[in-house]
């Protein structure tokens, strides 16, 4: 499973150095599907429950959330420059940082005589950069799409942490929490709708939204 | 900031119109909502008596001190915010236009809420509290413009990245596994109640994560912000749904959090709720000196609230109870003053401060009103807030913590200074504009009245069995296992 953390981490990595929303968008699709390729990865038989995590993950989250986020902001016109951290040097080596960072923490939270140490290290390293990296598009801008793009990353990160090591939901509460993240979604696409052109996707120094 | 206003939306919000019997309906619909779940919930508290919690509904349900106690406040707090709507919606027909809407969603929210109160599951209760959180939102937006939906962005940002940080303490705390000597993880609350969690670095970063999470969903410091803008800017209506209403929900579930997972490491649970709660009451504090206008006043007054109800559910022990009698004072506190300060916005067509005065000569109701709950929110006898505060303050002192006590008691000073020199010549200072107003229908003062004579009761008498409800909760709470 380690190409497909490190496929997700590059995942992660690459929108933050492409300042358009819609490579952050694209970014978060393949983040979906491949939370649903890590978590259906050693379904062995068809069941009711690999086909909820099949919808939740690849479908809703890989694929229609973010073609919602498309139409919407496309149909706002939104301005296609949409740096989700600051575009300097300074900033991206933060993110360095905050991976490598990551990577250390998840070295020493998993203990080494765990079975599989190596994969279970290398799936916390990545949650982990996940979560941070996504604390820190949000803390980063001021406009309402990165802020969004930083909540959707944090929402991955969880899940990514969920499919490390925790039991599994029972059928009823996982359909609960997707409804949920689908009502979730919906809301932020109707403030994508409803907010002014200028709240959406231009850098301000310092926007209504922080007064 | 507006009134409970979709007086704005006369023309400039919804123009489509709504059908004249909205007008009607829908606000009476409200209040025969409120009857209703405030009757349920008032019978569940008198008929239920047992000391093992009553599980219900496959196990999701749970019927236990904490749950009536907290949902016989949710609903009588509700009930008195729709008498309120349904009073304005009567004197002001203007008012009627977006109602329909605007009641929807208030059942939804409290509906959600009740939910919350009464789930069994963490994660379900979770999606309940993200639900009123998705609720909430138009209750936000009503009748506002640009700043309005900028403010409800930011009340939905904050709640998304706490609940998303409560969703990841669980995740963490499941991983470590479940009880000692049982195998899978339970998210049922009274199974974890009775557990011996295994410890461990996991469960820690999961406690502290929830900590932060429902920190941030009841407005502590270091994300406090979205609190006072939320606020001041919503309806006071929903302000009242909000400071009061959500704000208990999310306590109850921070109550269910250290009901279960204290005993993973106590020292921590106390430290990271001591730190956020006298950071909270210091960031009030400096807030309060400078404040310009009141109902952003009475927000900063609510951070503080939530401050000292954080230090107190830190001391945990005896000091449990007063934790309890201040929440439940705190609730109340803020459902009078919010609900006052649509009233005195609507009349002096100001939010400023400065250019309040006289109010008690000016509106004599608002204005007693407003003084009981100023006084109340100052901590001042016979009220609750006054009991409960005194409590916490002699827990501080008995466990040794001169120095919190200390820093608890200058901070409770400026506060106190800052918010009498601005709301006392509102109050009694020179009348800035005197007109004949029009005697208030009953349905208007009526349930500010019940909340205040709560109040008082809280600070002077209890009935034995409230009281005993709330030595219950508080017994649920009190000791660290």
């Amino acid at each position: 499973m380690t190409y497909l953390l490190i496929t997700f981490l590059v995942v992660l990595l690459v929108p933050l150095f492409a300042a358009t929303w819609r490579t952050s968008l694209l970014g978060l699709s393949l983040q979906g599907l491949l939370l649903g390729w890590i978590a259906l990865r050693d379904e062995t038989a068809p069941s009711w429950h690999s086909l909820l995590v099949l919808v939740d993950l690849p479908i809703v989250r890989g694929l229609l959330v973010p073609a919602y986020f498309y139409r919407v902001l496309k149909r706002r016109k939104a301005p296609a420059r949409s740096d989700v951290i600051a575009p300097n040097f300074f900033s991206w080596t933060l993110a360095g940082m905050l991976v490598f960072g990551a990577f250390r923490f998840a070295a020493a939270v998993v203990p080494a005589a765990a079975l599989d140490s190596t994969q279970v290290v290398t799936h916390v390293a990545v949650a982990s950069s996940a979560l941070a990296l996504g604390l820190f598009v949000l803390g980063s801008r001021n406009t309402v799409v990165s802020q969004a793009i930083g909540v959707l990353r944090i929402e991955n990160a969880v899940t990514l942490f969920e499919l490390a090591d925790t039991p599994r939901l029972s059928l009823p509460i996982h359909l609960v929490v997707t409804i949920v993240f689908l009502a979730v979604m919906l809301t932020l696409g109707r403030f994508f709708s409803l907010l002014a052109y200028s709240s959406l996707g231009r850098n301000k120094q310092r926007s209504d939204i922080a007064k | 900031m507006r009134t409970w206003n979709p007086a704005s939306a006369s023309g400039a919000v919804d123009t489509t119109g709504r059908p004249a019997s909205d007008a009607s309906i829908a606000p009476a619909l409200l209040v025969a909502f409120g009857l209703l779940s405030a009757g349920g919930a008032g019978w569940l508290a008198v008929t239920v008596h047992t000391d093992v919690p009553l599980v219900l509904a496959a196990g999701f349900v749970v019927v236990d001190a904490t749950s009536r106690l907290f949902l016989l406040l949710v609903n009588a707090i509700f009930l008195g915010v729709a008498t309120y709507v349904w009073s304005r919606v009567r004197s002001e027909p203007s008012l009627a236009q977006t109602i329909g809407r605007y009641a929807a969603f208030a059942v939804l929210f409290v509906a959600t809420s009740n939910l919350a109160v009464l789930s069994n599951h963490l994660i379900v209760m979770w999606a309940l509290l993200e639900l009123t959180t998705l609720a909430a939102v138009p209750l936000i937006q009503h009748g506002g413009g640009d700043s309005v939906l900028l403010v409800s962005w930011k009340y939905f940002l904050f709640s998304s990245v706490g609940l998303a940080l409560v969703s990841l303490g669980l995740v963490f705390v499941a991983r470590a596994g479940g009880c000692t000597g049982h195998g899978e993880f339970s998210y049922f609350i009274v199974d974890l109640v009775t557990c011996e969690m295994r410890g461990g670095v996991w469960q820690k970063l999961g406690v502290l994560l929830l900590l932060l999470g429902l920190g941030t969903k009841l407005g502590l410091a270091p994300m406090y912000s979205w609190l006072p803008d939320t606020y001041e800017a919503a309806p006071p209506a929903t302000t009242a749904l909000l400071g009061a209403i959500q704000f208990n929900v999310a306590l109850v579930y921070l109550l269910r959090v250290m009901q279960a997972f204290r005993s993973i490491d106590p020292a921590l649970v106390r430290g990271t709720l001591l730190g956020m709660g006298l950071a909270t009451m210091a960031v009030s504090a400096l807030h309060t000196v400078a404040a310009t206008k009141y109902k952003r006043l009475i927000a900063y007054a609510a951070l503080n609230h939530g401050g000292v109800i954080a230090v107190g559910l830190a001391l945990g022990g005896d000091t449990a109870y007063g934790v309890i009698l201040y929440a439940v004072s705190n609730a109340f506190i803020k459902a009078i003053l919010f609900l006052t300060a649509g009233k005195i916005r609507s009349h002096y067509q100001t939010d400023d401060i400065r250019e309040v005065g006289g109010l008690i000569k000016d509106l004599p109701y608002s204005g007693a009103f407003f003084m009981v709950g100023v006084f109340a929110l100052l901590g001042l006898p016979p009220f609750g807030s006054f009991l409960g505060e005194l409590i916490i303050l002699s827990g501080l002192i008995r466990g040794g913590f001169i120095s919190v006590f200390s820093a608890f008691c200058v901070i409770l000073t400026v506060t106190f200074v800052a918010t009498g020199r601005a709301v006392f010549p509102m109050i009694w200072g020179e009348s800035k504009k005197r007109v004949n107003w029009a005697s208030q229908p009953l349905t208007s003062v009526l349930p500010k009245l019940l909340f205040f004579c709560a109040l008082v009761a809280m600070g002077l008498y209890l009935p034995p069995s409230v009281n005993a409800l709330f030595r219950q909760v508080a017994a649920g709470l009190g000791v660290s296992r």
